[in-house]
């Protein structure tokens, strides 16, 4: 992959480096959406999952 | 035309990742006549040829080559979707017969989770004791209040579907049946408002939503994006900023009511998904990231074939040449639109790999970028609007990891 083209698409990303534990572990403890996905985020395993279930996106 | 034939040759990935969700069509009819319906009104009319039930025999078959892949791959799990059609018309005799095909097939190799995909009119007391008993999980069809949900999804003969519907998610609401439920499907329309429309849903209490966008193509696009018939030739602006966005403004303000919430009400997985690529951690939704494809779809008279979406796009298009009498699923991982779908950003038109949004979106659901010039090397039709969606959240997100909490 190209280096500016990864660039690119890490600066469209949402980083939480630069907030401190403090500041992510309350956040993270919120029951909103935005905590339980940054809960996600934070849990996520350090190895890479093959794959988790995709959603089939069919409706009946 | 089949999946082979459709666009210029992949450009080959790594080796086919397992498949790990197998799709039955175990009845190939319907009780509704939903205009918008993939299966019946679109360019794939292949249906007409099906077996209006799968027969014991197909299931037998299917159940064991699952087995097949579970052992030659180790799969710790898989998962069965029963659909259709509508499922449910093979009444409860054969349904309870064939879940118990699946469950001494599978139950003695790996672990085995089973669903259905259904339109509600058929949920009963009996047939939720059925699936009670066979640990199988629920998915319903409802796209709003009854004005809403009847505009498309009504009986052949004109009748309203809303209020049997609503009756049968009454009965999921039990207590008794409540771990059954999984979620809800709601097909996006530009008529409805979209809060009143999740709001709808959320009366409720859906576990999860799942919102999906109509089914449509650069050739054919979906309703509101006739405009829209020539795939872009450059990424979109990495800030969402577009003319005509209306999925998108449909979308947004469906985001902002789910993530204003003091508590989420619902999981919402697309949003969930695309907040997991904004995070830059693996996005597992079949509609967007590079995740690798890992279903297949076996049909009622026993024939493989990929997404059930991409009847939309010709006829023959989902069809592999595969069949459980002759095949193993391994086999139907190298077809073209298998490798292709399971090759990440490989199996991306070059639009789609210098955009910004690569790992977020993954381009949208595969079938939505196809072009008969270009096959499906192309970005979403929705691609607009999709950017704009992520951009949007994108935004929320991170004013969100500053605000005063």
């Amino acid at each position: 992959m190209d280096a500016p083209q990864q660039s690119s698409r890490n600066a469209c990303l949402v980083k939480v480096k630069g907030l401190s534990p403090d500041r992510l572990a309350a956040l993270a403890g919120t029951n909103t959406a935005f905590g339980l996905a940054l809960q996600r985020h934070l849990q996520k395993p350090d190895s890479p999952q093959v794959t988790a279930y995709v959603v089939f996106n069919s409706a009946l | 035309m089949t999946g082979r034939e459709l666009g210029p040759a992949g450009p080959g990935g790594p080796s086919g990742v397992p498949l790990r969700q197998f799709l039955l069509k175990i009845h190939s009819r319907c009780n509704l006549s939903c205009d918008y319906c993939y299966v019946y009104f679109a360019a794939d009319q292949s249906w007409r040829e099906q077996p209006v039930v799968m027969s014991l025999d197909t299931v037998r078959r299917a159940a064991d080559r699952i087995v097949e892949h579970a052992l030659e791959h180790r799969l710790p799990s898989v998962r069965v979707i029963l659909h259709g059609g509508e499922p449910l018309l093979v009444g409860r005799k054969h349904l309870s017969e064939l879940l118990a095909v699946l469950r001494e097939r599978l139950d003695p190799v790996t672990r085995f989770h089973c669903s259905l995909q259904t339109n509600g009119t058929l949920l009963t007391p009996g047939v939720l004791e059925l699936l009670l008993d066979h640990r199988v999980e629920v998915t319903v069809s409802l796209d709003g209040p009854p004005a809403a949900h009847d505009r498309h999804r009504r009986f052949a003969d004109g009748r309203p579907s809303h209020a049997q519907v609503a009756a049968a998610l009454g009965l999921l609401g039990r207590p008794g049946y409540r771990d059954l439920f999984v979620g809800l499907l709601c097909v996006v329309d530009l008529a409805n408002d979209p809060v009143e429309t999740y709001e709808a849903l959320l009366d409720f209490a859906p576990p999860r939503v799942d919102f999906l966008l109509p089914h449509g193509t650069w050739r054919h696009p979906p309703p509101g994006l006739e405009d829209r018939t020539a795939p872009p030739r450059h990424p979109p602006d990495p800030e969402g900023r577009h003319e005509r966005i209306p999925y998108a403004q449909w979308l947004i303000p469906v985001f902002d009511r789910w993530f204003d919430a003091p508590r989420r009400e619902t999981s919402v997985r697309m949003f969930e998904e695309l907040m997991s690529g904004l995070f830059g951690d693996p996005v597992n939704a079949e509609a967007f990231g590079l995740t690798p494809h890992d279903l297949v779809v076996v049909e009622s008279d026993g024939t493989l074939e990929d997404s059930d979406s991409l009847k939309v796009v010709a006829p023959g298009a989902p069809a592999t040449g595969l069949d459980v009498f002759r095949n193993s699923f391994s086999e139907a991982l190298s077809t073209d639109t298998m490798r292709r779908r399971q090759s990440g950003a490989h199996g991306l038109g070059q639009v789609c790999r210098d955009c910004a949004f690569t790992t977020v979106c993954g381009g949208g659901l595969y079938s939505h970028r196809h072009h008969p010039a270009t096959g499906f090397a192309n970005p979403s039709v929705y691609c607009a609007d999709l950017a704009a969606l992520i951009a949007h959240m994108r935004r929320r997100m991170n004013e969100s990891l500053v605000r005063p909490l």
